[in-house]
């Protein structure tokens, strides 16, 4: 982790320019967020994909409702608890012991609406600029929505009936 | 392209690193992010995307890639040697065109 931080210091275009040094720990949380919600989601994914795919529009669906709101929305908690119903519980499911892949969606779901509500707040709380709130909120929508509907589009150029295209619609 | 271009996040590592600059922020400094990002975005996918395939790439996430994702939309679904130098060329030839394109006709950028 340490040296994953370190990593993180070295991937900086602003060094050269006037910056404000108390928020450099906020970047690095955003850029860690950013980097491990890519990783969890595209390994879940590759576990279970309607699953998954249908979870991350939730989160999907959330960040397009607080678009642009200046502050922290009063229904954020409501949201997380909302949200949170649609993770299936871990534990036993009455065939035997826990095996691991009944551990891996109940936690991995929960550690992606965790980091990606974690994103929300701090992207909240410490960026002052309107547009740049709302851009890296976007951001994180467009990667989201991003790693679930490529997947569905290459599944559905593999069907036998999908058309060939050209590289200009490509 | 739009969405396969998201498996690297250069645009919103960027954003965070604005976070830091005095208001207001420059004019146009959002704008040109937005369309800088979108070229280094396709080329560095593009380019990660063919150094994994195909001896290295995991069985399973090896068609959510690129690289076969240009052979499957350009060369049908027949099957391809995906090793050839010559298709690996032409997809850099697309690559860089898209690119070129993007920069020069689309954003005006140079």
């Amino acid at each position: 982790m340490t040296s994953f931080m370190g990593l993180l210091q070295t991937i900086s275009y602003t060094r050269k320019i006037p910056i404000k040094k108390d928020l450099i720990m906020t970047q690095y949380r955003l850029k860690l967020l950013t980097t491990l919600t890519n990783v969890i989601t595209t390994h879940l994914m590759e576990f279970n994909e309607a699953a998954t795919s249908a979870f991350v529009m939730r989160l999907v669906s959330y960040l397009d409702e607080i678009q642009g709101a200046a502050t922290l929305p009063t229904q954020h908690d409501t949201a997380h608890f909302e949200i949170r119903e649609h993770i299936p519980e871990a534990g036993p499911n009455g065939s035997g012991p826990d095996k691991l892949e009944d551990l891996v969606l109940p936690y991995g779901f929960s550690l992606l609406q965790e980091m990606v509500f974690n994103l929300i707040v701090y992207c909240q709380a410490d960026v002052q600029s309107t547009q740049l709130r709302k851009a890296i909120l976007q951001e994180i929508r467009e990667i989201l929505n991003a790693l679930v509907e490529s997947k569905k589009m290459i599944d559905e150029a593999m069907l036998p009936e999908a058309p060939a295209v050209s590289e200009q619609q490509l | 392209m739009r969405l396969k271009r998201k498996k690297l996040n250069y645009k919103m590592l960027i954003l965070t690193d604005c976070i830091a600059l005095e208001e207001p922020l420059p004019e146009g400094l959002l704008d040109f992010v937005q369309k800088m990002s979108e070229v280094y975005e396709v080329r560095g996918v593009a380019y990660k995307d063919l150094q994994l395939t195909p001896e290295v790439v995991l069985p399973k996430m090896g068609i959510n890639n690129l690289y076969r994702f240009w052979l499957i939309y350009t060369r049908g679904k027949k099957a391809v040697d995906e090793t050839s130098p010559y298709l690996r060329t032409e997809f850099f030839r697309f690559i860089e065109d898209h690119c070129t394109e993007l920069m020069e006709k689309k954003y005006h950028l140079r």
